[in-house]
């Protein structure tokens, strides 16, 4: 008989705006165990392990720790009780060291003096301990994505805690760094810690996991051990249908070339080149994916073609005409639309109304304006056409959107952005937290512009399979380089795949071929 | 394929019907909510003003002081009267500063301006032949339209300059409008004594305004003239712009989320200096209905507060130019009232100001009924699970 470590009992977790992210969920990590939280997006995962890690507070329902009720309060208490969490998205300081990231709040010294050596020293030996080769010297930010992983992990390991949260840790990870990452986990394991990992790909959680518990809409729709079930059961378990990964596309017929870029480069501001010599085109009726590690500079070539940031040089030319200094609006109205990765930033406003966040990309055309006036009843029948056909969850366009859930604040966006005259979109991570119906809905969107309207589209995507299923040519993007291009994209593996995304192969000019 | 989504469409829909009736009676207790805070907030206020007159007026006078305060201004014409008439540049800079705020900016330079607007075309009427001679005899409905245009277009100005600033210095326009309000009031003093004052005066002042070149007082001799319906269409035009221009929709955006806006095409830093030059125009015209309406002279020797109670108002209307006539009367409805209290009773005037402190507290009080707020909105999810 394990021994239990962790129990949450009766849990219901209900956010001020009203949403009941989790309803009566009861969970428990046992010693020695790698136990899977899966579930949709938007199914009560996070929210959670929030609650468990005391980052929100729950309505109801207690949190037993090793036999003993316990009652946390914030981050630092879950520590000092035993609970670790390694986040999606890393807390680090960049400017600092890994020593200094890992003793922060806990740092060593006589007093109010800080030694730096004693830091050290620390941070080494746990590493050492845990085979996690992360250098206690280095600074953050030189390191890469998956060795910012590794000083999270070592952030909670230094600390003592017995059970670990990992959510979604492989999200950000290339294959092989996730199986670096596995190695350690099962190491880990075998060492008694307690780990939760939190995901969506099933088969890592076939591969990597003891247990598996499933939540859907907040609840509890599935638990067991891994050795009963299989991957087509998990996944009827956490989706109401079967997912279709499968879009029926045409083939693409290309034509002419709408967008070009030729030989952009960006300065960031420390001076670093993020983007590098870059040069391809996407033609009229082609889905044209950009594979990568995240931080290889797909977000800056993003924010410049849409005109958010100006390349340092190089020229983008949208249907014949140079875009490179020409404003947003301009662009805009030369039949760009957008869709940025940060929807909360460059995406929507929350305190105004669907209809007028649907409006604001127009306001520079004169589709819903006669003069300064703006024409309402088009507008109206415009915003309720949107709602009907994306099947947005709201009472009307007069809602506020922060009343709505990421998954339709996103139909919103893609709504607007494919509703218009645009003729190229550029489309950074469109179904990041997203739950899979929409997702599904915003992929075969993005194939059947191209094919019915004839647009040019780039995707950007950290979701393997997702641009693999949606592109029509595929280019891997590393150091803000090309350097490969697939034009038979579902012949490629993922392993050859993260092999040009990691930098262990790159193809030359002539293996690419014409990047229009 | 089109099998599986047929049978899908079904549960979805269901699904999204009950999250849809649920987030309909949320939003329609956020809504609640927010006016319940407004309202409560006044009447705590109110109550607090109660309980000090009650303390101030001792047990004999409490009941006279009480009933002053509460009715006074609707005890008379006249009393009701000074209601209308404060409301009135109430209603204007309440609206300009809904277009100042929504932009997301905080000038508060419509204070200076409603001194300084009138003074351009009180220098034209008393320094030039064209204002000695042929403004008198033009109809009083040409002269008022003069009055109007030629002190927007002063607010419009004077509201650059903060506007500027902060749109292409980086200056914060919160500290600059702050000190260019004294400036105004004293160049303002300074162009009047030495252009238009009336020598006769013992305090620095104008001749009276002709008949034809203000608007004219109702109920005989009350404070409230004809700028009243100036107010009215100031209100309407404050609501189209703001609700059915481009420029309104370009404000309203900006000030939600910039970096949205921007993203969307819009000009991030002319958008916000619209607003502000629009606040500008609607201070100014105020200043127009103020003096020309509410005086007889030009003898304005320091600020006059309206263009900070315009901010209060906008803050109580949440800055949507369709509530500013309400908060706008309640405003001037409880400063009235004051001042029957001071001339009636011993209790000083400055007690509004207390009041108003008080109001804005609550209003401004995000989490004031938080809990309780949390409280129904849990209790509707649940009901809906």
């Amino acid at each position: 008989m394990a021994v239990e470590l962790l129990r949450m009992e009766g849990i219901t977790k209900i956010y001020p705006n009203g949403f009941m992210a989790v309803s009566n969920v009861t969970f428990s990590v046992n010693e020695g165990e790698i136990h899977a939280l899966i579930g949709e997006n938007g199914a009560g995962k996070t929210s959670l392990m929030k609650v468990l890690f005391g980052l929100e507070n729950c309505q109801e329902g207690k949190v037993i720790i090793s036999g003993n009720q316990a009652h946390i309060t914030s981050p630092l208490d879950a520590i000092a009780k035993g609970v670790g969490m390694v986040h999606q998205h890393f807390m680090q300081v960049p400017n600092l060291t890994v020593a200094e990231n890992v003793v922060l709040g806990m740092e060593p010294g006589p007093g109010p003096v800080f030694d730096a050596k004693k830091a050290v020293r620390m941070t080494q030996e746990v590493s050492d301990k845990f085979g996690l080769g992360v250098s206690a010297n280095s600074l953050i930010r030189d390191l890469t994505v998956g060795q910012k992983q590794k000083v999270e992990l070592l952030k909670a390991l230094g600390r003592n805690v017995k059970v670990l949260i990992l959510d979604e840790p492989t999200a950000v990870l290339t294959p092989q760094e996730t199986r670096e990452l596995f190695v350690q986990l099962k190491n880990l394991r075998s060492m008694g810690y307690g780990i939760i990992f939190i995901s969506h790909k099933l088969d890592e959680v076939m591969e990597l996991c003891d247990r598996v518990t499933v939540l859907r809409r907040g609840k509890v729709v599935g638990h067991g051990d891994i050795a009963d079930l299989n991957p087509a059961k998990l996944s009827k378990m956490m989706v109401e249908r079967e997912v279709n990964l499968n879009i029926d596309k045409v083939k693409a017929a290309p034509k002419q070339t709408v967008l070009h870029v030729e030989k952009i480069n960006y300065l960031d501001d420390y001076g670093k080149r993020v983007v590098c010599n870059l040069s391809f085109g996407v033609r009229a009726g082609e889905v044209v994916g950009i594979a990568g590690v995240e931080g290889n500079g797909q977000t800056e070539l993003s924010e410049i073609i849409a005109g958010l940031i100006k390349a340092t040089s190089g020229t983008v030319t949208l249907n014949s005409v140079d875009i490179t200094r020409k404003s947003i609006a301009d662009i805009r109205n030369l039949g760009l639309a957008h869709i940025s990765e940060d929807r909360m930033k460059f995406g929507m406003a929350g305190t105004i109304s669907v209809r007028d966040n649907i409006l604001a990309t127009y306001l520079s055309g004169d589709k819903f304006r006669s003069g300064q006036f703006i024409k309402m009843k088009k507008l109206d029948e415009f915003v309720a056409n949107c709602i009907k056909e994306f099947e947005i969850a709201c009472s009307g366009g007069s809602d506020n959107v922060k009343f709505l859930s990421g998954g339709n604040i996103q139909k919103v966006i893609v709504a607007r952005e494919f509703s218009g005259d645009a003729n190229f979109i550029v489309v950074n991570q469109p179904t990041r937290g997203i739950d899979v119906g929409t997702s599904d809905l915003i992929r075969r969107l993005l194939v059947s512009s191209t094919r019915d309207k004839d647009n040019a589209v780039l995707l950007i995507s950290s979701d393997l399979a997702e641009i693999a299923e949606v592109s029509d040519r595929l280019l891997v993007m590393k150091d803000g380089e090309i350097v490969a291009q697939f034009t038979d994209v579902k012949s490629v593996s993922d392993n050859t795949l993260g092999e040009y995304m990691l930098g262990v192969r790159r193809m030359t000019s002539e293996e690419m071929g014409d990047l229009f | 394929m089109k099998a599986s989504d047929k049978d899908s469409k079904p549960i979805v829909m269901s699904a999204l019907g009950n999250r849809d009736s649920t987030m309909k009676k949320i939003q329609r207790i956020d809504y609640l909510y927010e006016a319940l805070r407004v309202v409560l907030g006044i009447l705590i206020a109110y109550a607090l003003c109660l309980v000090i007159i009650v303390l101030l007026t001792g047990v004999d006078g409490w009941k006279d002081a009480l009933y002053n305060f509460a009715v006074g201004p609707f005890t008379t014409t006249r009393r009701f009267a000074q209601v209308l008439s404060r409301m009135a540049p109430y209603m204007l800079v309440g609206c300009g500063m809904c277009f100042v705020y929504a932009s997301g900016r905080f000038s508060v330079i419509s204070e200076g301006i409603i001194n300084i607007a009138p003074v351009p075309i009180i220098l034209v009427m008393f320094n030039t032949s064209f204002g000695l001679n042929i403004m008198p005899g033009l109809p009083k409905i040409v002269n008022q339209l003069i009055l109007i245009v030629t002190c927007g277009a002063t607010g419009a100005v004077i509201a650059m300059i903060p506007a500027y600033g902060r749109e292409k210095l980086g200056a914060s326009e919160t500290v600059t409008s702050i000190v260019l309000n004294s400036v105004c009031v004293y160049i303002a003093l300074a162009l009047i004594r030495n252009f238009a004052a009336d020598r006769t005066q013992s305090f620095i002042a104008t001749p009276n305004y002709p008949a034809s070149i203000r608007f004219a007082r109702y109920f005989g001799n009350t404070n409230l003239s004809e700028g009243i319906w100036v107010a009215v269409i100031g209100v309407i035009i404050a609501c189209v712009i703001f609700y059915r221009t481009k420029l309104g929709a370009e404000i309203r955006i900006t000030g939600a989320n910039p970096t949205f806006a921007k993203y969307a095409g819009i000009n991030t830093s002319i958008t916000p200096f619209m607003g502000q030059v629009l606040g500008g125009i609607f201070a100014g015209v105020a200043g127009a209905v103020e003096n020309f309406g509410a005086y007889n002279q030009y003898q304005m020797t320091m600020l006059t507060n309206i263009g900070m109670d315009g901010l209060i108002i906008a803050v109580m209307a949440k800055k949507h130019p369709i509530f500013v006539p309400i908060t706008a009367f309640v405003l001037a409805y409880i400063r009235t009232a004051a001042s029957v209290l001071n001339t009636n009773t011993k209790i000083p005037i400055e007690l509004v100001t207390m009041l108003q402190a008080v109001i804005i507290f609550f209003v401004a009080a995000e989490e004031f009924l938080g809990k309780s707020r949390q409280r129904a909105i849990i209790k509707a999810s649940r009901a809906e699970a």
